[in-house]
């Protein structure tokens, strides 16, 4: 049996490192610090980079709206809900064609032939 | 130990935050290290608890105000990482049904990095015997010669719950040693 006495011995842990183990240490603690940091930097450039073309996307569908809707709008003189066949789709007056004479009667058809596609506008004098 | 402190705290004060934590890391890198060995016992294992240890060191070294000891603040970051790390491991140890302090003292037969004498092997086998916080303040008493109101501010304990603690740990060391 070994006797040990902890008070009047002292006694070393027994533990060792690998040769030139702290001598190397500052090396690597101070890369992996760096390491660290520039993986922060990316991660913000990233980000920043990321939250301007939301933010830029948002305000171009904002812009886009407004405009679309001032374009609708702007002539308010024009504009009756009556003469809205359908969302895309606004009669304007200001074309003349004058379908309640008689003589010069446009048919259905005819009147088809001015929606030349779904963003135009079309007028008929009433 | 005080000097090198004042001067690097003067270093902070001066917003010298690199040339600071460079002194730190000289300084102190060594004490850490066996502080943390002695808690988590294997070389590789101590390795990563130091790294992660400077990191926090360096990411919290603004925090540091001068109120306490800069190393009392320095040895409770490598105390809590170390704890951490072993409480991470005995999770999955539960898991596995392992007994994390059994394991580490089987790992003490292996470790190419352990080269001490049967006495000292006994003794690290005894020590690993004690629950967690006997063995925190075996070891800051028994190897670093801390004193007991050093190692209250490190583990934020009266200092007469370590000394029972510390009294209690010896005679259960003393009893391993006799009957193994």
């Amino acid at each position: 049996m070994i006797m040990i006495d902890l008070e009047k011995n002292k006694i070393n842990s027994g533990f060792n490192v690998p040769n030139n183990y702290f001598d190397n240490l500052d090396k690597t603690i101070l890369s992996k610090i760096q390491h660290q940091y520039n993986d922060k930097n990316n991660n913000i450039l990233q980000r920043t980079i990321i939250y301007t073309i939301s933010i830029a996307a948002s305000l171009l569908f904002i812009f886009n709206i407004t405009s679309y809707n001032n374009a609708s709008y702007k002539n308010n003189d024009y504009y009756d809900e009556d003469y809205i066949l359908n969302d895309d789709f606004i009669i304007d007056e200001s074309i003349n064609i004058d379908i309640a004479n008689n003589d010069n009667k446009i048919s259905n058809f005819e009147i088809e032939e001015f929606i030349l596609n779904d963003d135009d506008i079309y007028t008929i004098n009433q | 130990m005080n000097n090198v402190d004042n001067k690097i705290k003067i270093l902070l004060i001066n917003g010298k935050k690199e040339q600071a934590f460079k002194q730190i890391l000289s300084e102190y890198k060594e004490k850490l290290y066996w502080q943390i060995r002695r808690i988590v016992i294997s070389h590789h294992d101590t390795d990563d608890v130091l790294q992660n240890t400077f990191i926090k060191i360096w990411n919290n070294i603004n925090n540091f105000r001068g109120d306490s000891k800069l190393y009392t603040w320095l040895y409770r970051i490598a105390t809590n990482e170390s704890i951490a790390f072993l409480n991470t491991k005995k999770r999955k140890s539960f898991f596995t049904g392992d007994n994390n302090n059994i394991k580490l003292a089987n790992y003490l037969e292996s470790d190419v990095y352990f080269d001490g004498n049967e006495i000292q092997k006994k003794l690290q086998k005894a020590i690993l015997q004690l629950p967690d916080k006997q063995r925190l303040v075996f070891n800051m008493k028994y190897f670093d010669d801390l004193k007991f109101n050093e190692i209250s501010e490190i583990l934020d304990t009266s200092t007469g719950a370590l000394k029972a603690s510390y009294h209690i740990a010896v005679k259960k060391i003393k009893e391993y040693l006799n009957n193994n």
